[in-house]
């Protein structure tokens, strides 16, 4: 997938803008402040509908103004033009894809793959489960919609049984038919959740090997690895049978403890938890190497590699480790890079690379 | 503001409660009121009113009706020993047109979900229980949505009767008739075929 085309009016701080992309590596420079985030902060709401940096398109508004409009133009691998447009005024967005309007956001999701490396996302390595999780679940929403279904409903569930709970909390009682219900529901959709998920990690784990012990030169093997309370030999019947005898505890506390969305991934690095062990430069490397092999997968799972995101990230990764993500990036996937250090940019096939230096909301090539 | 009859303001707020009607539109309805024929406009609020006077529940399936046993529970015809659970009236509706269900109806009024506030005490499920008592019911046929409400509901119902010898079933869930396989969703899709016939 390749973004051609981006047209902004009134989004953060840029009035209208209409820039053109004809190489695979886009690299924005300039001061911090200057809104280099801004433009891949819009490929991504293109693609996903939403910002990893907000969940109010308010805040993407240009200060004082009414609405505002982004528009893109992809081709995916067969040449095929794709057309996206977003607008937001009066608190109402509207989303055309293909010049038709999307009444449901979840039946565009997928159609505009798109990964993206933004700093705030080292908590997946750093931070407590439900970062990995989301992680997972974000993934697998854009490429499978049952996964994307199931999830949704089991969430849903999970809503509904802790309202029972707390509810049973406040009243200090015990009555459990209703309970049963949830706890039924939680057993089917929640086995389906954890079984599409260790599949998914058989897949994943495979590129990621490889992917790390390549960026960091031999030194660093990893592995990934499903946790959860549950024996995973028999999942669905030991999430039952905890579901059942945890119901005193859950109404004790008022809440849903015992479900996949409790599970967690572990990252190890040459053997050693990462979360517990891991330096700095590891879980930086790490995180690189999860998201290169994301567009891998996705790659291998939907014969599109996404459009890439990379915000700000060189500053911290050594020149040799760098020329070798450009190296992996360098098979036809288009990268959108924003730094402040353009000389980075050097490890790229210069034939295939465009450099722009953005100023105070305007573009200008270099 | 003021330029405007209160009496017209009243009229155009009392409409615009109605669901699915917001302002505009109470606006053109309310024009139209006054400006039909006066019978027009007084046989609608006629309608309202003795809808509201003369209308109740049936005791037994709570189905809308003017007397104590609404037409279908009173009807000898019908065969007493199925029930079929549904949400609303409106559901009991688009079955009656069907013709297809010979046997009687349960209006639950509404379906479990305690974000909502709703919980068993709010649905008719006590009266429902009762009634398969006291009939001995051999069939109970849910025709509720396929959505987690729906579901929750389905299964405190038949959690509910588990001690009871009856028959459960409910509708099938797949491909809409003129429905298209490449189009149709995955999980559906895995629904039809397993519920296959």
């Amino acid at each position: 997938m390749k973004l051609n085309k981006l047209i902004l009016d009134n989004f953060r701080n840029y009035n209208d803008l209409d820039i053109t992309f004809d190489k695979d590596v886009v690299c924005f420079t300039g001061l911090n402040g200057q809104g280099k985030t801004n433009l891949i902060e819009a490929i991504s709401v293109l693609g996903l509908l939403n910002s990893f940096r907000t969940n109010n398109y308010d805040e993407m508004k240009k200060f004082g103004e009414e609405y505002f409009f982004i528009s893109g133009e992809f081709t995916d691998k067969n040449d095929n033009r794709l057309s996206i447009k977003i607008s937001y005024s009066d608190k109402k967005k509207k989303v055309t894809f293909q010049d038709k309007k999307i009444l449901k956001f979840s039946d565009f999701w997928g159609n505009i793959p798109i990964v993206y490396l933004i700093p705030d996302e080292s908590v997946i390595t750093t931070g407590p489960p439900l970062e990995r999780r989301k992680f997972v679940d974000k993934l697998l929403s854009m490429i499978d919609r049952e996964y994307f279904s199931l999830l949704k409903n089991y969430s849903k569930i999970i809503k509904q049984k802790n309202k029972i709970l707390f509810d049973l909390k406040k009243e200090n009682s015990f009555q459990t038919e209703m309970i049963d219900v949830y706890n039924d529901q939680i057993v089917l959709y929640g086995s389906k959740l954890f079984e599409k998920r260790v599949e998914f990690l058989k897949g994943f784990e495979k590129f990621f090997k490889d992917i790390l012990i390549f960026i960091s030169d031999g030194l660093f093997g990893g592995s990934i690895s499903y946790s959860s309370e549950m024996d995973q030999k028999s999942y669905s019947s030991d999430l039952r049978e905890k579901l059942s005898v945890n119901k005193r505890t859950e109404v004790y506390r008022g809440l849903s403890i015992i479900g996949p969305h409790k599970d967690d991934l572990i990252f190890d690095i040459n053997g050693n938890d990462l979360r517990k062990y891991g330096s700095k430069g590891q879980h930086k490397l790490f995180l690189v190497a999860l998201k290169l092999s994301e567009i891998k997968y996705i790659k291998s799972i939907t014969d599109e590699y996404p459009v890439f995101l990379l915000d700000d990230l060189y500053s911290e990764i050594d020149e040799k480790k760098s020329a070798k993500i450009a190296k992996i990036l360098d098979e036809d996937i288009q990268t959108f890079i924003t730094t402040s250090n353009s000389g980075i940019i050097k490890q790229f096939d210069q034939n295939n690379t465009k450099i722009f230096n953005v100023i105070n909301g305007a573009v200008n090539l270099v | 503001m003021n330029s405007q009859s209160e009496i017209l303001e009243n009229l155009i707020n009392n409409i615009s409660k109605l669901p699915g009607i917001g302002k505009k539109s109470a606006r053109r309805i309310a024009y139209h009121l006054i400006n039909t024929s006066k019978d027009n406009a007084l046989n609608t609020a006629n309608s309202i009113i003795e809808a509201r006077e003369r209308l109740g529940l049936c005791i037994e399936c709570f189905n809308l009706s003017e007397d104590k046993l609404c037409n279908i529970c009173s009807d000898p015809l019908r065969n007493r020993d199925i029930i079929l659970v549904i949400e609303n009236f409106h559901d009991l509706y688009l079955f009656e047109k069907l013709k297809i269900h010979k046997g009687l109806y349960h209006v639950l009024g509404g379906l479990l979900s305690p974000l909502d506030g709703i919980g068993p005490g709010t649905l008719r499920l006590n009266e429902l229980l009762n009634r398969i008592r006291m009939n001995n019911t051999s069939e109970l046929i849910i025709g509720l949505n396929h959505s987690v409400e729906g579901d929750s509901t389905a299964l405190y119902i038949s959690n509910m009767l588990k001690d009871i010898s009856i028959k459960i079933t409910r509708l099938a869930s797949g491909i809409p008739v003129g429905g298209e396989i490449e189009y149709t969703d995955e999980i559906t899709l895995k629904q039809a075929f397993e519920n296959r016939k």
